[in-house]
């Protein structure tokens, strides 16, 4: 069990997971592009789906959204479920490419982030939190995708080494990184 | 092969069902979780300390190339409100020394009675969901959970967990988990409301007992106990009985004018914040009428209320629109804050805990 914690994708995420969490709660809380805070974490989330494939990106995603819940304080489990889905789909739609460029990962990355913010406030909303829904979300998304769409030439690399992944080229390799083992 | 095989499925499955375990768990609140939530801060304080020195030169630029502009300008605008309030703050400075002396003479509570700690402002919070700042100061400095948080200009929000020795956070009052209980107070003091009645003419016939023929029959009202000015009546007239053996009596119309003195709090409800970039409201409200209704303009203070976690008299806002809603619902008053939200440097933190608390602590302690 232990050789399979050290081996697995785990304390890799953890360790990178805690170093971005602490930016998250310091350089990004006032690196405020039109007011809104940038969400790394969630982006390498996303950027790990896009290099593992989806069930590597929720997995990620679980992994740094319980972090990020435990460090920012917001309700545990709220940002395992919005992380988890950005990874899960940045990875899903990988799947319609069969050679992948830079960019069309860094696209990924951005639909996955967005897909991820967008939970957001369902899941506060499904938490009995009111007012959530607001006009500023028409703002918010596009800046967390495209923040995460600048940083994955930085974190798709990262989402892949986290994850184990040795794919040639990056191409998605959903054998390698299987969650259910 | 499938891409999902049946195990992938199962395991994001049940990823997904943990995460609303925890969910379900954290929202009930849960001490292991809790413990779990102390022990990563305590983990990620030296990264963070570590990311705080290795990023402050990129946030220092960043503050410069984003804020110098407003900066500047924000400087000029508040010499001239300095320049135009320097009269006007001598004059309240007099008059909240005046009613100190008032609330001290008359053994009443005054926010000035309360300690407290005065905070810097050291960043906001790390979603855009959440209306929350972080400050310099924690548990170290007697700082909890719910106590209330202001600035000169009024209530800024509550500290809310999790609160650390060193830093706490606050959850601004635009939040949309925030609430308090508020009193509203009318900017101008109503014009007492006079009504006036007219009493119609009576006619008593009396039995030639009591009375004597050709005597009148005066009655007489002490207004001074209700507050109630009758007006002078016209004479009583006794009439010639016709019958000897009966007396009729006749009392004119008589107009009176009642003046009643509306207190100056019009009515309690409960304020609470809609999320950021709308402005909080005030619910409960029962409208009266009587008592003037709402108007745009009536200030909002901090009723203090047995449960309230923020003393009494924190001013919080100014009524800007008075939503009329259906009768059960009540009206809803927008306000708008006396704190600007968007430039708060320094913060200070009211160590107040209710009486309910207080309460609590004590029968926990026997």
């Amino acid at each position: 069990m232990f050789a399979s914690l050290i081996q697995g994708p785990l304390l890799r995420l953890f360790s990178v997971g805690l170093v971005l969490v602490a930016l998250q709660r310091t350089l990004f809380t006032d690196l405020r592009p039109f007011g809104v805070a940038v969400q790394i974490v969630l982006g390498l989330a996303a950027a790990a789906g896009a290099a593992a494939g989806s069930p590597g990106g929720a997995l990620a995603g679980f992994v740094l959204g319980l972090m990020y819940d435990l460090g920012v304080g917001t309700p545990l489990g709220s940002s395992a479920i919005t992380m988890g889905l950005g990874g899960f789909v940045a990875g899903y739609i990988t799947l319609i490419t069969v050679e992948r460029h830079w960019w069309l990962s860094a696209l990924f990355t951005g639909l996955g982030a967005a897909a991820g913010e967008l939970l957001v406030p369902v899941v506060r909303a499904f938490i009995g939190e009111e007012h959530v829904f607001t006009p500023r979300l028409f703002t918010i998304v596009p800046v967390v995708a495209v923040a995460a769409m600048v940083v994955s030439p930085l974190f798709v690399p990262l989402g892949r080494w986290c994850m184990r992944v040795r794919g040639a080229a990056g191409i998605p390799s959903l054998e390698r990184v299987d969650v259910a083992e | 092969m499938g891409i999902y095989t049946p195990g992938r499925r199962r395991a994001i499955a049940l990823l997904l069902l943990t995460s609303i375990l925890l969910l379900t768990l954290d929202l009930r609140g849960n001490q292991i979780l809790d413990a779990a939530r102390n022990g990563f801060d305590k983990i990620i304080q030296p990264f963070e300390t570590a990311a705080e020195v290795v990023s402050r030169p990129v946030q220092n630029a960043w503050r410069g190339i984003n804020d110098y502009e407003r900066l500047d300008e924000e400087v000029q605008r508040l010499q001239e409100q300095v320049d135009a309030q320097t009269a006007d703050l001598v004059t309240a400075q007099a008059v909240i020394i005046e009613n100190q002396q008032l609330l001290a003479l008359n053994d009443l509570d005054a926010l000035s009675d309360y300690p407290t700690v005065i905070a810097t402002v050291v960043g906001q919070g790390p979603t855009n969901i959440d209306q929350i700042i972080e400050i310099n100061k924690g548990s170290n400095d007697g700082i909890q959970v719910g106590m209330a948080v202001l600035t000169t200009a009024g209530l800024v929000g509550k500290v809310t967990a999790p609160v650390e020795p060193d830093r706490a956070r606050i959850m601004l009052l635009t939040d949309s988990r925030y609430s308090v209980d508020v009193k509203l107070v009318p900017a101008a003091p109503p014009p007492p409301t006079t009504t006036s009645t007219t009493l119609p003419a009576t006619t008593t016939t009396l039995s030639p007992a009591p009375a004597v023929p050709g005597e009148t029959t005066t009655t007489t009202d002490d207004p001074s106990d209700t507050g109630t000015t009758i007006a002078e009546p016209a004479p009583e007239t006794t009439t010639p009985p016709a019958d000897p053996a009966t007396t009729t009596t006749t009392v004119p119309e008589v107009a009176t004018t009642t003046t009643i003195n509306i207190d100056l709090v019009r009515e309690t409800g409960g304020f609470a914040g809609q999320g950021e970039g709308e402005l909080p409201a005030v619910f409960y409200l029962d409208n009266t009428p009587s008592l003037g209704g709402f108007a745009v303009d009536d200030l909002v203070f901090t009723s203090g209320s047995q449960d309230s976690l923020a003393p009494a008299n924190i001013p919080v806002g100014r009524v800007v629109n008075v939503i009329e809603r259906t009768t059960s619902e009540g009206p809803l008053l927008e306000i708008e804050p006396f704190v600007n939200l968007d430039s708060l440097y320094f913060v200070r933190v009211v160590l107040y805990q209710p009486g309910a608390e207080d309460d609590a602590e004590t029968e926990a302690g026997d």
